[in-house]
């Protein structure tokens, strides 16, 4: 399988006051066709920023500052508005968080789907019409006719969510981002919506980043997951290995401290602390000051991403011991 | 025996949705539908459902932050349902709310001393000193340190801020505390934080948690018992055990299997749900799952099942049982 989008030593900084505080920095991974990828990590991780960075949607006070996305060999920082403009929403497309606010409320969902048809695709409004009804019905809305002439506000969470799905699939995207999907939703209508997503990756074998801090989703859809933390990629693997053997200490700490059914009463282990601030990061390994088992260079030097196996990184100082004790 | 501190006894509760005219008839959110249900003292009982299935309304209707329409709430054996606010400030005082969003529920202009020390203000008589002494106590029990107290919310994260709205709910001694989904607003490494301060302030008090929550999995942590609700309906309540390994209603099932599993070695099969939650406006007549229910048959559609004892600690809501 060839790569879709390949990310390079990607950097974004937004502008503070007159400084500029870094987001992200040294991200790099790559998406083939057919391909779930999970990118995981608490709030003020750098996630969203990363899928902003690859769709150019950062606005005014962010920039990309180093590296590369290259979608099917082109980078995409080099395209100017008007040809980004044209690749987004037609071969990248997104699905945004919070489903209610995403989409217009005074414009009426068919406006809102066939916007993207008729932009695209050059469709008649006749035939985008169409084209949005068989979307619609492609994500298992019952009698789409109908719901093209109502409000976002008449409609559930669910139904939001499954149109701002559709809105996405609308132009056969080969690269689709979805920024925490289900996170606005209950359980069982979370659970239709992976169905789906899993089915329509099956139809159109699309690549697919699926952004979220839900370890449970990553688990359930992912073929392989990113872990970030405080701007960095700290571990790389294969959705398996990931879950089996947890290298670094943070991915250790995070799938520890997710409630397991099953496991009873017992006390949860958790990480002291939290994440840091874009402006006080600290010196050397940013997780060092909430790491168990940190050693002096830790709080000194930044570690290097390391290939450990390959499809595994880590970055982590104490990788090679860790892979000791476990042989 | 087990002793009774809380007790609703066929509550209805609704809410007017829209009322277009005079001559209209009015249309009704039926947020709680004849509820009735007991809490035990020390117990941790659980509530859970998806949004808009009344589990914060019952919340509130145990604390009489809002009135019920039908049926009584009694607690410690008192029957709380017709004082009037005067009198009910006693019992209050017994039983404290922690509210969902950490963010909404601090005042930004307030110090965190002084939000603490609010609840003492109104409940007790202890003069400024006391109070600040008694702050810093409770600041240390929920993990904080001292000098937290002459800071404002803004400056906490999260976890800090759910903390200090555990502090105030402290401040007071309750016996019953009602906790509206308390850690859904947090990041997993600072919800098992939260979740341990939980268990270790019931063992160290002695305190009776409604523990009101959308996720089955955080509440397998921490509670004894658990209710399950769909639309204003009490549909299932057992303990843990019963609950979690031997699940009687199709709507607790389904519940069950659509929570994502962190370990992707188990594949299992998940019964998916068709449709949405059907709005609580116009319910369905009968069983109101039987809209999205796999196994419906054709007296779901018509009649309300009741709540029927399947052993001493559990209790389910469906037709299905009696065969």
């Amino acid at each position: 399988m060839k790569n879709l989008l390949t990310i390079k030593n990607l950097k974004t900084e937004f502008k503070k006051d007159k400084s500029s505080v870094t987001a992200i920095e040294g991200v790099s991974f790559d998406i083939k066709e057919g391909e779930i990828v999970g990118l995981v990590g608490e709030s003020g991780s750098g996630k969203s920023v990363t899928s902003l960075s690859i769709m150019s949607l950062l606005g005014e006070q962010g920039k990309v500052t180093e590296g590369s996305v290259e979608f099917k060999g082109e980078n995409v920082l080099d395209l100017s508005k008007n040809e980004i403009r044209k690749l987004r929403g037609g071969k990248m497309s997104m699905i945004f968080q919070d489903p209610m606010s995403s989409l217009n409320p005074v414009l009426k969902i068919g406006d809102q789907l066939m916007e993207s048809s008729k932009l695209h695709l050059g469709f008649s409004k006749a035939k985008a019409k169409e084209h949005s009804i068989k979307m619609l019905d492609l994500v298992g809305i019952p009698s789409p006719e109908n719901l093209m002439t109502r409000y976002p506000h008449q409609l559930s969470g669910g139904m939001c969510q499954r149109i701002m799905i559709s809105m996405a699939m609308a132009c056969n995207p080969e690269l689709l981002i979805a920024d925490e999907p289900t996170t606005a939703l209950d359980v069982t209508i979370q659970a239709q919506i992976m169905e789906l997503i899993l089915e329509l990756k099956e139809k159109k074998n699309m690549g697919i980043l699926l952004i979220t801090h839900d370890l449970g989703v990553v688990a359930e859809m992912c073929d392989k997951v990113l872990v970030m933390y405080a701007g960095r990629i700290v571990e790389k693997a294969n959705i398996l290995d990931l879950f089996k053997s947890p290298k670094h200490p943070y991915t250790k700490g995070l799938i520890a401290s997710v409630p397991k059914l099953g496991s009873g009463n017992s006390e949860l282990p958790f990480i002291e602390g939290k994440v840091p601030s874009l402006e006080n990061m600290p010196k050397g390994c940013k997780f060092s000051p909430r790491c168990s088992s940190a050693i002096d260079i830790c709080f000194t030097k930044e570690p290097k991403l390391v290939k450990i196996s390959p499809n595994r990184e880590c970055r982590c100082h104490l990788v090679k011991e860790i892979e000791e004790k476990e042989s | 025996m087990k002793e009774v501190i809380l007790k609703l006894e066929g509550v209805h509760k609704k809410f007017v949705a829209s009322k277009k005219s005079f001559r209209k008839k009015a249309t009704f959110v039926h947020a709680l539908n004849d509820i009735s249900l007991e809490v035990y003292r020390g117990e941790t009982l659980a509530i859970v459902g998806e949004s808009g299935c009344g589990k914060s309304t019952l919340g509130r209707v145990a604390n009489k932050i809002l009135d019920v329409e039908e049926g009584e709430v009694y607690f410690d054996g008192i029957n709380i349902t017709h004082l009037n606010t005067k009198k009910m400030l006693k019992y209050r005082k017994k039983m404290q709310v922690i509210f969902q969003d950490p963010y909404g529920s601090l005042n930004p202009r307030l110090k965190i001393r002084d939000l603490i020390g609010e609840p003492l203000l109104v409940h007790s008589e202890m003069n400024k000193n006391q109070r600040e002494n008694k702050v810093k106590e409770l600041l240390n029990i929920v993990g904080l340190s001292e000098e937290h107290a002459t800071r404002y919310p803004h400056e906490f994260s999260g976890g800090q801020r759910q903390r200090v709205g555990i502090a105030r709910a402290l401040s007071v001694n309750p016996s019953l505390i009602i906790a509206d989904e308390p850690i859904s607003a947090l990041d997993v490494s600072i919800q098992a934080q939260i979740l341990n301060i939980f268990k270790e302030l019931q063992n160290k008090y002695d305190l009776t948690y409604i523990f009101i929550s959308h996720d089955l999995s955080v509440v397998e942590m921490i509670s004894d018992r658990i209710g399950v609700m769909y639309l204003g309906k009490l549909v299932e309540i057992a303990d843990k055990n019963n609950l979690y390994n031997n699940p009687m209603h199709p709507y607790t099932k389904a519940l069950l299997s659509a929570i994502p599993v962190a370990d992707p070695t188990r594949k299992k099969k998940r019964i998916i749900l068709n449709g949405d939650i059907p709005s609580p406006i116009d319910a369905p007549k009968g069983c109101p799952f039987s809209t999205r229910c796999p196994e419906v048959m054709d007296i779901c559609k018509n009649k309300m099942p009741e709540l029927i004892k399947l052993s001493d600690s559990h209790s389910a809501a469906c037709h299905l049982i009696k065969k």
